[in-house]
Formats: structure tokens, sequence, C-alpha cells
């Protein structure tokens, strides 16, 4: 705070010293009548027109508003688009641009994942009904919120009669719109949540019901045939699947965005899946066939190769699968079926003959599955904590736990594929969400709290603040109009005064002069104090720009040394320095780089704090008022003095001095009504921070809350994170067990079929020695006989 | 569905108190999702004290949220004796995109969009990095074993509630009797406007309603 008025007094001081001071003005006793009259008008304008101020925005502002919260939206700042449409929601109800605020503002909160929030949002759009512009919209979202609610708790979820009353009451929202006017998204989300309902006759209805030139045509005919599929009818889905890759080869249909192209995609891997089931040798080959179109950057491609080997597999055709995986360890050695496809590979070149190989891939697999199978075992046997997992699935302080063992990366790779541990590691990362936005709102508090304590806080109400601007400008005319007057009560004072109050006079004028030449440097009108407040927010911005270039240094500085170290550590076999040392340098310089970054935030901080607080009622203002109040002191000061020395007046003095009186008093009324006018804006300005105040420790209240329930659910989180992962370690572990013992028999299965391949070459070779010695004996046989 | 099951044997039943698993199993599910759900609940409440706060911060401040977007684009202007190997973008120090493309296909010349999304408002340091092969043919081919790196920095402020626009321009200075060396140059073009959004048939923000 400190730290922002010097700032602030040392701007002004520049302005101060760049200024020669302006020689005292001097009005004529008419004229100063004149300007007394205009402010006294002035002030009586101010005192019927000030009210308190109001937030209610006009409908352009509320219209530049929604735009700035739907361009957030746009962005994807979903955190800050929900805070500009909020605003509209609450405080602007029943307005139009409110009722479009809902929506953006229930799908920002969708996207956040604040699910309960969002809902009750889209309902609001629903209740509004059909002549909101989002009604189907909403009524879609909502139906998908649903959805997910049923992908969460499963069976379960149709438990709460009034909920499937409610979700219901939507689904015939829906069918009440007429059919042609009904969004095309709308319909396919009907569908579609029909499906997970498992309503499958009402789904397959609603997907028949999507035509050709529907937008979700082909993710209607995908769910066609999945409906199919689950009421058992696999040729009925086959044909649905059939007669739309038909369309597409044959140009009737074609896919016009990403979108279609990739469920046009898994179409034809479904379709393939579909004739592999068939079985038939004239299946399998339209099966290999379909899986071939899937182009290379399909993300699907991985599966379709994959599935493509199998079939070959079945097709006899084992060249043809040991190439097609070959090609898979290519594209992604990362797939996630790279192991099963790993083994699958070495059976198929068993097949080929390729024993060599066969043994590389099985010999590879089991060397580096062992280790790991070992030590998941070891970790099973040693009643393993579920706080270890957790520790190590959120790759915390390993140390904080006191965990000897680690598990193995690949094991944690498979673990964290696993759709239980999946979910709780998303739990994880809401919890974490909740610690950061805790955080982030104490930050809040605090930049409220010093704004409050800063005493600006007039800036924040544009009419308070032209108010108060004005008021001081009122105040600096009617102060320039009294100290005219008392130069020409002290004209008329100085002849009859002593010599000590000639003295004393003379300091008071002096003291007034000074006090007059630094408050004219105050700004003379609003438009001024703006210009001011202009120039200074230019001064704090050049001071944070220069902030940011050592910001950026520091970061370089910061690579160089990670650069610096990752070079020793690639070349330690040709470095002199020891690890030690150069460990310790780099401890000792990364503490300096950490001291260094807090040091520039810190600053930048405080450089946007000044620059907030730069305006009306700002330090500079606060500086102008203390000039006026000693301004003011020197003029009583004065005038007291004219009392005593009143007596000594002439008839024609004192006659020119009751004109000055009576011109002072009504400077002395003006200035009372002044002080009135400030009063009441400080009144307005008591009661919007007792408002505020009144909010914020409302808000603080809750925050203490949220971090003891937060406290509580911590703890708790890990044992449950643990427990979960703990139960579907037990699964990675089987599912190593099973690769490895894959690759173990597979290894057998290679010296089996070398031996019996040796064994059939070997029965071959007899066979054919045996054949050869029948044959010579016959030969000598004969000859013989005939003798 | 899938591809057909392998026939290697099944990991035998090696776990102790393996039929215990199931239930216990369900029951870390069922505590999951119940402290899934209060998480969820909590974080709905925290997020919308956030949001009350910062509408107060608004009120106190007298400041509103506004959003500011920055679009950078890239305006390749380099003449036919140089081309453009490998560029680096970095707003405040941060890295926005880098391409390092040895064949030459970075040197294509016109625009290419390198940000385009939010960004704070106040100052911003825009920082490019270019390097450049020179490029000659017959007696000037010479030139290919040239290589020419070009670093600048731009300042530039983002005003709240605007789009600004930065189109980056490296270009040829000087005439053909400029030492190579000194003709690359980069020049930095700045555009304010308005934030404005597009509408359908509806009324509606275009960007409405859009699927995840």
């Amino acid at each position: 705070m400190t730290r922002k008025i010097h700032v602030a007094l040392a701007l002004l001081l520049i302005g101060v010293a760049g200024r020669p001071p302006e020689a005292e003005a001097r009005r004529s006793v008419p004229e100063i009548k004149r300007q007394l009259k205009n402010v006294e008008g002035q002030l009586a304008h101010y005192l019927t027109t000030i009210r308190p101020p109001s937030r209610k925005l006009t409908k352009r502002q509320r219209l530049k508003r929604l735009i700035d919260g739907m361009v957030l939206y746009r962005m994807k700042d979903y955190s800050r688009a929900a805070i500009v449409l909020m605003d509209l929601v609450t405080h602007y109800k029943g307005t139009p641009e409110a009722s479009e605020a809902a929506f953006f503002l229930a799908d920002s909160m969708f996207h956040q994942r604040e699910f309960v929030v969002a809902r009750s949002y889209f309902s609001q759009v629903v209740t509004e009904g059909s002549g909101n512009k989002y009604y189907q919209l909403a009524l879609q979202r909502m139906l998908e919120l649903e959805m997910r609610r049923a992908a969460v708790l499963g069976k379960s979820h149709t438990a709460d009669p009034i909920r499937m009353q409610q979700v219901e009451a939507l689904l015939q929202k829906i069918q009440a719109i007429p059919a042609a006017r009904r969004e095309p998204s709308v319909e396919y989300v009907r569908g579609k949540y029909l499906f997970f309902r498992n309503r499958v006759k009402d789904a397959l209805t609603v997907f028949a019901g999507i035509g050709t030139t529907h937008q979700y045509y082909l993710q209607a005919v995908y769910f066609t045939g999945v409906c199919h599929i689950k009421q058992g009818r696999l040729n009925a889905a086959a044909a649905v699947y059939k007669q739309i890759i038909d369309k597409v080869l044959f140009g009737y249909f074609r896919p016009k965005n990403v979108t279609q192209r990739r469920v046009l995609q898994l179409v034809i891997i479904a379709a393939a899946r579909l004739a592999y089931y068939k079985g038939r040798s004239k299946d399998i080959q339209r099966a290999i066939e379909m899986y071939n179109a899937i182009p290379r950057k399909s993300p699907y491609f991985d599966d379709a190769l994959y599935e493509r080997a199998w079939a070959y597999l079945k097709a006899k055709r084992h060249k043809r699968a040991v190439k097609t995986l070959e090609l898979l360890q290519v594209a992604n050695p990362k797939y996630g079926k790279s192991d099963e496809a790993r083994v699958l590979l070495g059976n198929l070149r068993i097949q080929t003959r390729d024993f060599a190989g066969a043994k590389a891939v099985f010999r590879k697999a089991s060397r580096e599955l062992r280790p790991v199978y070992r030590t998941l075992r070891g970790l099973q046997r040693a009643n393993l904590n579920p706080k270890t997992i957790f520790a190590q699935l959120t790759s915390q302080n390993l140390e904080q736990f006191d965990i000897k063992v680690r598990l193995p990366k690949l094991a944690l790779r498979w673990l964290r594929k696993q759709p239980d541990v999946k979910r709780a590691m998303m739990m994880l990362g809401d919890i974490k969400a909740i610690r950061r936005m805790i955080t982030e709102s104490y930050a809040i508090i605090r930049v409220i709290e010093r704004k409050l304590t800063s005493g600006s806080q007039v800036a924040s109400y544009p009419t308070l603040a032209v108010a108060r601007a004005r008021a001081a400008d009122l105040e600096t005319s009617l102060l320039a109009l009294r100290g005219d007057t008392s130069s020409h009560l002290q004209q008329i004072l100085t002849p009859n005064a002593t010599v000590a109050e000639r003295y004393k006079l003379k300091q008071l004028q002096k003291e007034r002069q000074r006090l007059e030449r630094l408050i004219q440097q105050a700004p003379k009108s609003t438009d001024a104090y703006k210009k001011r407040v202009g120039k200074v927010q230019k001064l704090f911005e050049k001071v944070d720009s220069d902030a940011l270039v050592q910001q950026m240094r520091i970061g370089q500085l910061e690579k160089m040394l990670k650069a610096a170290v990752s070079y020793y550590y690639r070349t330690i076999k040709t470095q002199r320095l020891s690890k030690a040392l150069l460990e310790a340098n780099a401890k000792r310089l990364r503490s300096r780089i950490a001291a260094l970054k807090s040091m520039i935030k810190m600053l930048r901080g405080d450089i946007n704090d000044a620059r907030t607080g730069v305006g009306i009622g700002d330090a500079v203002m606060r500086y102008e008022k203390q000039l006026r109040a000693q301004y003011k002191k020197v003029l009583g000061r004065l005038q007291s003095l004219a009392a005593t020395l009143a007596s000594r007046l002439s008839g024609s003095q004192r006659q020119k001095k009751a004109v000055l009186d009576l011109l002072l008093a009504r400077m002395a009324k003006a200035q009372s009504n002044l002080d009135r006018v400030n009063r009441r804006i400080d009144s307005y300005l008591a009661s919007k921070r007792a408002e505020i105040v009144r909010v914020l420790t409302e808000e603080k209240a809750k925050l203490v809350g949220y971090k003891v329930q937060l406290a509580k659910v911590r703890p708790e989180s890990k044992e449950v994170v643990g427990g979960v992962a703990m139960q579907n370690f037990k699964k990675v572990s089987e599912k190593v067990y099973q690769v490895l013992v894959k690759a173990d028999v597979g290894v057998l299965d290679v010296v089996w079929a070398i031996k019996n391949l040796a064994k059939g070459r070997y029965e071959k070779r007899e066979s054919t020695f045996m054949k050869a010695m029948e044959l010579l004996k016959a030969k000598y046989r004969e000859p013989r006989g005939v003798q | 569905m899938g591809a057909p099951p392998p026939t290697t044997p099944t990991s035998p039943g090696t776990t102790p108190g393996a039929a215990t698993a199931p239930k216990t199993q369900q029951s870390y599910a069922v505590k999951l999702r119940q402290m899934a759900e209060r998480v969820s609940t909590l974080k709905e409440l925290v997020s919308q004290t956030k949001i009350r706060l910062n509408l107060l911060k608004e009120s106190v401040l007298g400041q509103t949220t506004a959003a500011s977007e920055l679009v950078i684009i890239q305006d390749n202007r380099m003449g036919s004796s140089f081309r453009l190997l490998a560029y680096r973008y970095l707003l405040d120090g941060k890295q926005l995109e880098a391409k390092s493309d040895l064949s030459g296909k970075a040197s294509e010349k016109g625009t290419r969009s390198i940000y385009a999304g939010p960004a704070l408002d106040g100052v911003h340091i825009l920082t490019v990095e270019y390097v450049y092969r020179g490029h000659g043919f017959g007696v000037f081919s010479y030139l290919r074993g040239y290589r020419y790196r070009i670093r600048s920095s731009y300042r530039f402020k983002v005003t709240v509630g605007t789009g600004t626009t930065v189109r980056v321009i490296p270009f040829e200075r000087g005439s053909a009797f400029t030492p190579l060396k000194q003709r690359l140059s980069v020049k930095y073009e700045k555009k304010t406007s308005t934030l404005s959004l597009k509408r359908d048939k509806k009324g509606r923000v275009k960007a409405a309603g859009s699927k995840k």
C-alpha cells in the first residue's frame, strides 16, 4: 500500500517538477461574485442529482457483456465465460440477453463438468419454452446429462422415480416439437438415450426416422446396426451396414466432414466384424477387404490392422497375417493390445516356419514381462498398502510414503487404463481443481480487501467518481476564489497592521502562494482527471513491460541451466567436474532462479495492484485533498487575523471589508454544501462497502466450510482410490501372467515345432530311404528269381 | 466384439482370498461412486463461490471480465534467394509454435496461422526466430550452403474486450547490391478490432451446442 502511494507521489512529483509555477491570479470583486454564483449553481445542481451508485447496465452494455461472454465461450475459456454470463443471468433476469446467456452459462458449466449446476440452467432455458432460441439444444444437453449419469451409475440410475419422470417429460417435450422443426442433433440424441435405456425398439424407430439428408444420418445408421445386434439379428445388422457401404461405394452418399468420415469407418469396422463372425471363407475375404478400407490416418487404423491379422489367420493366409502384425508394430508400437499382438505374431511365425523370428518374439516378451510379473507377485505377497499404489498412480513424492518397491512402468500403464482407475483419477483431478479454486478464491478475497482498505473505492462507481472529481474541481475553484478574496482583504488590512502583524500577514501570503501553486497543478475538469489517469496508466504499463522482459530473461536462465545439466549427464564420461559439485551448483542456481522468479512475480503483482488503484480517489487525489485542507487552514488564519484588525479600519475600508466578508460567508456556505456532496458520496460508498463486506464475509465462511470438507475428503480419497487401484492391480497382475505364460508356451511351441519338423523330415527321409531300399531289393531279387 | 479369444492357458487362482474379491471390489466401486458424487458437488459449490467472488471483484475494482482475443499470423514475404528452414514463436518467453523442416517445406510463401486464442490484457512480447538457407541456381548454387538466423522481438498491448491481430512479416529489404546477410528483416503489423459474433439463420450464435 505504502509502496503504491510512493509510486503515485513520485509520478506526481515528476509532473510537478516539469511545470513552471504559475503567477498568482487576482480577480476583481465583481468577477469573484460572478464566478461564485456559477459555483453555487453547480453545487445546488449536484446536491439534487447525486444518486446512490447503480451497476445496472443499459441494453447496449448488456449486449456488449453478452458478446464478451460468448467470445470467451467460443475461445473455450469456460471459467471466465461463466463469470460474465452469470452476471447477466442473475442480475438481469427477464431480459433477452439473460435468456440467451442462460444457455451459454449452462453449457460452460457442462464443459467444466459441473453437471448439477449446468442441469439447473438448462432446465431454466427449457422452462422458458420453445420461444427460446436454444430450447431444443437445452433439451438435447439435458438428455446427454442423463446419459452421462446412466454411464456413471449403471443400472441404479433408474432408481430415482422423480428423476425418471422428469426425463420422460423431456422426451415428451421433444416429441411435442413438430418433426420438421426438430433439430437434427436433438433427434439423434433422443435415439441414443432410448438405446442406452435399453428401449431398443423405440430407439430403432427414432433412428429409422432419420433420413439421408439428416446431419446425423450416418450415426443413426451405425446405431440401427447396433440395435439389431443387441436384438440378436446379426443378418439384419449386416444388411444395414452393407446398404450404407454400397451407397458410399456407388456414390449415392458422400461423407461431408471428418466426423462423418470417422463414423463411416466405424460402420465399416462393424460390418467387417459381423462378416468375420459369420466365418464362411467368402465372408472372411469380405471382412479383410473392409478392414483394408480403413485409411492410415484413421484413429481406428490400429484396431483394423489387428483384427485384419485375425481375419488372415482364419483364412489361413499366415504370411499375410505376419506382415499385417509387423506393420502394426511399426505403425503404433504403443498400441493398447500390443502384447496380445506380439504373442499372435510369434504363433504366426511358427506357422510360417520362421522359427528364429518366433523365438525372438517370445523370448523378448518373456524377458520383458518376467521381471514385471515377479515384482507384482512380490508386491501382492507383501500385502501392498493401497496408499502406496495411490502415491505411485499420482506420481506424488514417493519418499513421503516410504516406498521401497516401485510398481513397474508397464503395470502402471495398464493400471491407468482400467475403467475404474480412470474414474478414480478423474475424481482426483476434481479434488485438485477444488484445491486450486479455493486458493484462487482466497487470492480474489485478498485483492478485494486490499481495494477496500486502499480508500480509492470511489473509482469503481463511474457516476460517483465523476461527482467526486467534479467536487474536487469545484473545491479548487472555490478555494481560488477564496484566495483572491483573501488577497483583497489583505490589501485592506496591511496598512493598518503592526510590524509583527505585517510579518504574520506576509508569512501567511507566502504559505498561501506556495499552496496555490501546488493546487493549481490539479486537473481543472473531469476529462483532465481522466487524462492524468491515462498518463499514469501508461507509465505503469511501461514499468510492467520492463518487468516482463526481466521475467523472460529469468525464464531463459532456467532453460540454460536445464540444458547445461542435461548436457553434463549426456557427456558424463568425458566430464572432469564431479557429479556432486555439479548438483550442488545447480541446486544453488535453481534456488536463486526460484527466488528471482517469485520476486518478479510479486513485483508484477504490485505493479498491477498499483495500476488498478490509479483513478479518482487515488493516492494523488488524496494528496491534493490534503493540500486543499492546508490551504483552507491558512485562509482561516488570515480571516481570524482580519477580525482582530477590523477595529482599526476606516469607514470606507470597513465598507469594502463588509462586501468581502459577505463573499467569504457565501463561500463558507458553498464549502459546506460541497462538504455535503462529499459526505453523501462517502455515505453511498459506505453502504456499498457494507454490502461488499457482507457478501465477502458470507463467501469466506463458505470457503472455510469447503476447506473442512476437502480436508475430510482427501485422506478418504487416498484410501478409496488406492483400494480401487489395488483391485485392478490384481487384474493387471493376472493379465501380465497370462501374456507371460503365452510367451513361455510360445517358446516351447517353437521348440516343439522345430522338433516336429525335424522328426517329420527324418521320417520322410527314412521312408524315402526305405522305399529306395525296397526298390533295390526288388531289383536285385528279380534276376535271381529269373535264374 | 473383437478378435477371437486366445487359446493359451489362463492364470491359476494364485491370489489369496480370491473368493471375496468381487465383493470387496464392488464395495470399493460403490465407495468410489459415492465419493465422486460428493467431490463433484463440492467442486460445483466452490466454483459457484469463485464466480460470485469474481463478480464481487469486478464491482469493487470497477473492471469487467471481458474477452481479449489474439491472433498471430506469419506472412512469409522473403524473396527467392532464401528458403525458410525453421521457425520458432515465443509469447512472453513461452513457446507458441516451432517447426524445423530441413527439406524447406516451411518456406511456403503466404500466410500461416501461428496462434489464435485468448490472451490476457496488458503488454506482451512476441519473439520470433527464423533460420533461412540461401538459394540459387547454376553459378549461385553455392548459396545453398549458407545459413542465416534472425531473431526479433515485438512489444504490443492487448486491450480488454478487443481482438488483436499481429502479422509477422519476414521480408527481404534493400536492393540487389545489399549483402545477403543484411537483406533479411522482419516487420510487424498490428490491428485491433472489436469483438463480434456470427449468428446462424435462427439468430443463434454459431458455436452453440457443438457436440462433444
